[in-house]
């Protein structure tokens, strides 16, 4: 790709982010005290190199960077966006982290007190009077699509194990568990048990050898 | 510069001492609209590029930059807000229409803390010995008369590590982008500048100048040859644009 086309979608994503914050300037502000450098670095689909701070409008998103790297993360793209869902599950998300953890509470805390007042924003853009009803509309039908969603997830999760039979339930399942927990235990114990009778037998004949 | 004491000025050969009172004529033609145009003639890729400029400045609170050719103040700007209260941003240019239109700028945007404007010629750079961090000069060394005095006046000011970067129009890498670019800045680009400001004669001095100045090979030749070491260069948009950057030994 050529740098051009990337340093346009950095700077596209940087303004976007920043046009945003100016809704939340408790937000904005919070970002400016953050001078330390978090390099983000995505493995597939394309490589990439992206470092990140903070500045007086809000974020600053550079492809190109000789300051010290405080936390560097690493990963493929969509392991990031799953990530930029739910910023604390990093264990287990095929992303890794290098570097203090420190900074990286800082922007998690960030992301999560985020309050982007689209109210306001959609005022500026389509009026004063039609901004709040739309910016409401919005809302509700993203509540709706949410529960929706964690509908579908309890309905299925009930259907496949107790209509169709074709997972356990969870009961059997922790019962398993349980089962091969126990099996574990006993395997552990029994050798335990065979090593010290091998120990033994050894002792035993070192003493018997003249 | 040849034997006859003449230099180029775009596609002719002009005196020497003719040159930068012609430069200085396009600049004070073009001041006034001269970021409009350059939003017109780039789309607005030129901010791109001097994104990346910032980027590789690698400038940081409490550094002393010196911007040349500074026009408009585009670099200058971030410049100001990168090097904080304890740093210090020189805006500079030949040409006193530019820096007008550059302080003006500023002022508007509220910028008064830490930039200093100075109407300066780069050959012979008015500041003493080691005093700057980073110098910059963007789309202004292919209108310097003798390039090669100039990067030894800059040379003279960097700080030992300080950095210069060099942002100017190139050579195409591609043969197609070549002719494309070639139609784009000798047919389409004095028509739009007699279309903004009146004024095709000017642009067409931009687009011959650029054919003139040197390739990206030959400028970090002479960047070497000025005493500037760790030379590179970025290509940008197939090389219709390099970024040279020199550290001072």
């Amino acid at each position: 790709m050529d740098q051009t086309i990337q340093y346009a979608i950095i700077a596209g994503i940087e303004k976007s982010i920043n046009t945003a914050l100016t809704y939340d300037p408790a937000t904005q502000k919070k970002m400016a005290k953050i001078h330390d450098i978090l390099a983000i670095n995505i493995t597939s689909p394309l490589a990439a190199t992206l470092y990140i701070r903070g500045q007086e409008n809000g974020v600053a998103i550079m492809s190109y960077c000789e300051a010290t790297v405080t936390s560097q993360l690493e990963g493929p793209a969509f392991a990031f966006l799953n990530l930029l869902n739910n910023p604390h599950a990093l264990t287990n998300s095929g992303v890794s982290l290098t570097g203090s953890t420190q900074l990286l509470q800082q922007w998690q805390v960030i992301i999560d007190t985020l309050d982007i007042d689209w109210d306001d924003a959609l005022g500026d853009v389509i009026g004063d009077t039609a901004g709040p009803i739309a910016s409401k509309g919005i809302k509700q039908y993203i509540q709706w699509w949410r529960q929706q969603a964690q509908e579908h997830q309890r309905l299925i999760s009930e259907y496949l194990p107790e209509e169709l039979r074709v997972v356990p339930s969870k009961p059997e399942v922790d019962g398993f568990i349980n089962d091969i927990s126990d099996l574990n235990l006993h395997v552990d114990r029994i050798a335990a048990r065979v090593n010290r009778i091998q120990q033994a037998w050894l002792n035993r004949q070192n003493t018997h050898t003249p | 510069m040849t034997e006859k004491n003449t230099t180029h000025f775009g596609f002719q050969e002009v005196p020497v001492e003719e040159k930068a009172h012609r430069v200085a004529d396009v600049f004070h033609s073009v001041a006034g609209k001269y970021d409009l145009m350059n939003d017109l003639m780039s789309g607005g890729v030129h901010r791109l590029w001097k994104r990346f400029t910032i980027e590789l400045s690698a400038v940081r609170p409490g550094h002393k930059v010196l911007d040349i050719a500074g026009g408009t103040g585009d670099l200058a700007y971030k410049f100001s807000t990168l090097v904080g209260d304890d740093g210090q941003v020189i805006l500079s240019d030949i040409n006193s229409s530019m820096l007008n239109v550059g302080r003006d700028r500023l002022i508007d945007l509220g910028v008064n803390q830490n930039v200093q404007y100075v109407q300066l010629d780069a050959q012979h750079i008015p500041f003493d010995e080691d005093s700057f961090d980073c110098i910059t000069i963007s789309f202004g060394l292919r209108n310097v008369t003798d390039k090669d005095l100039a990067l030894r006046s800059i040379l003279r000011v960097l700080k030992p590590g300080g950095r210069l970067l060099v942002l100017e129009f190139s050579k195409p890498k591609n043969a197609l982008l070549e002719k494309v670019y070639d139609q784009y800045s000798f047919r389409l680009l004095p028509a739009i500048g007699k279309l903004i400001t009146n004024d095709a004669e000017s642009y067409r001095y931009l687009a011959e100048s650029i054919r003139m100045h040197p390739d990206q090979e030959t400028l970090k030749g002479m960047m070497a040859d000025a005493g500037f070491e760790n030379i590179e260069y970025h290509n940008m948009t197939g090389g219709i644009v390099a970024l040279h950057k020199g550290i001072k030994p």
